[in-house]
């Protein structure tokens, strides 16, 4: 078969710019640390990676709201472990006052402490948090939860309305703590065997009444309700700890698949750098083969003889 | 039988032309499109012989062909790359900008009165939109340069049928016979040209002239005939935005060609309709379905300037959607984070009781805030309703089916007991409320688009564009190998080997030296004769 020069030459030509092309994509995947630093050098690997960073970017996401979500629920625990503290004091109060030798002026000086109770238990529970918005008034957070009326009445404020949030994918949990629920669930027996609710404040006021007026049957009442308003702030510190060991597990699960993500993405995105580096050295040679042979072989020509 | 002398004479001048035909052809080794020359020898010697230009029509013809085909994946692997890296790389990609939207939705949903979280909300909105903008201009850049050079490409294509014209005008003077081979080759060369633009039909006439026309589907538009020229041009329309057809003979028959197949302007014609504009067009009703979903939650909700039926994008009124895409809100006051009602109980209701209220009831919801009103239970289905001072009695309540007024509905996690009462009014200070973000956030992993998430949806977009850049690719790999292979074929018959010609130098002077000396010698025997018979 008859070869014309100029095929001959562009054919050469075409194999050493062939051969360069491979090795100036393998420095760029080399260099950049990625198989496809633009999408079209490995589709494959654009595409993956497209897939794998939303993924990972959701996984971020949950971590980064379970996280948001943790520091409320500490913040509420230690609100209500504050709150349980006093409301134990008043039930300790309320057993001494009940014990028949206290007289009524030891029970007055009693009622000057609990009623000290009602202003701290009040300021507890208009906390705020670090967005300066009140931990226990439902959604109405930029209202106070709890204002006292110049005749000492407390009334609730805010609203009954329920935070849940998303921790992942499809599980939800609540978040807040409504105050009216947290303060004004303290159950009170009747003497008939009735049961009515009563908020914190009330029950303190109605101490201090039982007290300064040396009471003794109210002075018990005070007691039952101090005891039942004690259980109801252990069993809403029972639910906000196992709220923070479900966000606890959740994260958990969340760094594991953070982990797998990345391993993925990496197998799919990153370079393999043996693998490019072995392929780098196998097409130098061959383009220093193909190069040496060009210079040789372009130098013969039969004119040379002539 | 002719003497010695007739015969030296012819060969000497015979191997003289071939000794041209050797110097024109090294001559000419780099000449685009040179056929190389030949002579023919004359048995016997009783005549000069014939200069042959050597070339073969049919390699000629599939070259062209195959040359066709080659070319037209050119603008396919170059504008699929290019959209492919626009919106498939990692930083181009608007899967980012949609995550890191709808990651700042579900932050803010977990703290939605942070106005820190607010604002990384507005801030990420107001991403994703001037993202969404950039990536469609960008588009609209690629439709606008396809569309430029296809004007350019049949500009050229039109100055080469001139040309054509001015070669066969020049061929019909010879009539058919003794064309001069460099004419042939200019007029070969043209051809070849003209199929890098499009697939065209060549035919020749006895003379050699050349009438071309476009191939298939289009195979009645002739561009050239003797020497009449039929150009090619574009028209412009907006609608949809910057699309272009190719019109033929816009002096005389003006029809637009519905497709040209083949060549440079095939190629972008193809990568244009099978990619740019359906990519377009899906870009557009992939942004118009999100808009029109996070609007609707976003109206349904009321903001913290106390503000219901408040759009968070806009997308103008035409439908290049994508391109107008805006945010509509301006400050992260504007944000309707929260549901638009607020339920509320007395502190004697059954304990922990939990009612919920959702809104989308009623279609032709205005975005009114409904009065509030009040519903309290007098038994376990009984209950009254009051609103705007009128009491309705029902007895129908069923804790599945909940209770329904206008666009809202009340579901409760247990069943109510009589006097227990709930009321719903404006949620205007409902600033920790987070229903309505949390709607928003949910457009994240909901079928929005046809039937799938907006996320996947996009993905999938990238994922047509790589396999039409990756079928191009391969595609060019296989045409340029039948190409090389039918130039070879041409380049056998038709190319310069240089050692050839030297071997061919030699041998052809030796021959002429031989000729010569047999001229010599029959002037020697003549003398010869001359003197015996003297």
């Amino acid at each position: 078969m008859r070869i014309s020069t100029n095929l001959y030459f562009s054919t050469l030509n075409q194999r050493l710019s062939e051969q360069q092309n491979k090795i100036s994509t393998l420095q760029t995947q080399l260099a950049s640390g990625k198989k496809a630093p633009t999408a079209s050098m490995d589709s494959e690997a654009a595409m993956a990676s497209l897939r794998m960073n939303s993924t990972l970017e959701d996984q971020a996401n949950y971590r980064s709201s379970l996280q948001r979500v943790d520091g409320q629920f500490r913040q509420e625990e230690g609100l209500v472990s504050a709150m349980r503290k006093i409301s134990d004091r008043i039930h300790e109060l309320s057993i001494t006052a009940a014990n028949g030798t206290y007289s009524a002026e030891d029970k007055v000086m009693i009622a000057t402490e609990v009623a000290q109770y009602k202003e701290q238990l009040l300021a507890y529970s208009n906390s705020k948090d670090e967005n300066d918005n009140y931990f226990f008034s439902g959604t109405k957070n930029s209202t106070q939860a709890f204002l006292m009326a110049p005749d000492g009445s407390v009334t609730y404020q805010g609203d009954q309305t329920a935070i849940f949030v998303e921790i992942g994918s499809g599980e939800k949990i609540r978040v807040n703590t409504i105050g009216s629920e947290l303060l004004g669930n303290v159950s009170r027996t009747a003497d008939d065997g009735s049961i009515s609710k009563v908020s914190a404040f009330t029950m303190i006021d109605d101490f201090v009444t039982a007290l300064n007026s040396n009471n003794s049957t109210n002075i018990s009442r005070a007691m039952a309700d101090a005891e039942s308003f004690s259980n109801s702030l252990s069993k809403k510190q029972v639910e906000l700890g196992l709220s923070q060991n479900s966000v606890a597990n959740r994260l958990e699960i969340i760094e594991e698949k953070t982990i797998l993500y990345k391993n993925i993405l990496s197998k799919s995105v990153d370079t393999d750098y043996t693998a490019a580096i072995t392929e780098l050295s196998t097409n130098m040679l061959a383009l220093e083969a193909a190069q040496s042979t060009f210079a040789k072989v372009s130098q013969l020509s039969l004119f040379d003889y002539l | 039988m002719a003497d010695l002398m007739t015969i030296g004479g012819n060969a000497t001048s015979s191997y003289k032309m071939a000794l041209a035909a050797v110097s024109t052809n090294i001559s000419n080794l780099n000449t685009e499109g040179y056929s190389r020359q030949s002579i023919k020898m004359v048995a016997d010697g009783e005549a000069p012989a014939v200069l042959v230009r050597m070339h073969d029509s049919f390699a000629e013809s599939s070259l062209r062909s195959a040359n066709s085909s080659l070319t037209s994946q050119q603008p396919t692997v170059k504008y699929a790359d290019r959209v492919l890296n626009l919106i498939g790389s990692e930083a181009g990609s608007l899967t980012t900008a949609l995550d890191k939207f709808f990651s700042s939705a579900s932050r803010l949903g977990t703290d939605p009165s942070s106005d820190s979280l607010r604002q990384e909300f507005l801030s990420s909105a107001n991403f994703l939109s001037s993202r969404v903008r950039t990536v469609a201009a960008d588009l609209q850049d690629v439709v606008v340069d396809n569309n430029s050079e296809v004007a350019q490409r049949a500009t050229e294509l039109n100055g080469l049928s001139t040309q054509l014209s001015v070669i066969n005008e020049e061929l019909t003077k010879y009539g058919g016979k003794d064309q001069p081979p460099s004419l042939l080759d200019k007029r070969d060369v043209v051809l070849m040209k003209m199929s890098a633009l499009a697939k065209i039909d060549v035919a020749f006439s006895d003379e050699g002239l050349a009438k071309v026309s476009l191939h298939n589907p289009n195979s009645s538009a002739v561009l050239v005939e003797n020497s009449v020229v039929k150009e090619l041009s574009v028209v412009g329309s907006n609608s949809p935005k910057n699309s272009q057809s190719i019109v033929y003979d816009a002096a005389g028959s003006n029809a637009t060609l519905g497709a040209i197949s083949g060549g440079l302007i095939g190629g972008l014609v193809a990568v244009k309709s099978a990619v740019i504009e359906p990519l377009v067009s899906n870009l557009n009703t992939m942004i118009n379905s999100f808009v029109s979903s996070a609007n609707s939650h976003h109206k349904a909700g009321i903001n913290a300037q106390g503000d219901v039926n408040v759009s968070l994008f806009s997308v103008g009124a035409d439908s290049n959607y994508a391109e107008n895409m805006a945010l509509s809100i301006a400050s992260s006051a504007q944000i309707s984070a929260a549901g638009r009602l607020r339920i509320s109980q007395p502190e004697n209701n059954t304990a922990e009781i939990q009612a919920t209220l959702s809104y989308g009831q009623d279609a032709s919801w205005n975005g009114a805030i409904e009065s509030e009103f009040t519903v309290a239970f007098t038994g376990a289905t009984s209950y009254t309703l009051t609103q705007n001072g009128a009491t309705t009695a029902y007895d129908n309540f069923d804790i599945n089916t909940g209770i329904t007024l206008g666009d809202v509905k009340l579901m409760f996690d247990k069943a109510p007991a009589a006097s227990d009462s709930f009321t719903v009014a404006s949620n205007a200070s409902g600033l920790g409320d987070n229903s309505n973000v949390k709607a928003i956030a949910a457009l994240h992993t909901e079928k929005i688009v046809g039937d799938k998430t907006l996320r996947n949806f996009y993905i999938d977009e990238v994922g047509k564009i790589a396999t039409y850049s990756d079928l191009s690719s391969m595609s060019f790999e296989a045409k340029q190998a039948v190409y090389d292979h039918a130039f070879s074929a041409k380049d056998q018959k038709s190319g310069v080997n240089l050692d050839e010609e030297a071997a061919e130098l030699i041998r052809l002077q030796q021959a002429f030296q031989g000729a010569a000396k047999l001229m010599q010698v029959s002037a020697e025997i003549f003398e010869a004769m001359l003197q015996a018979s003297r």
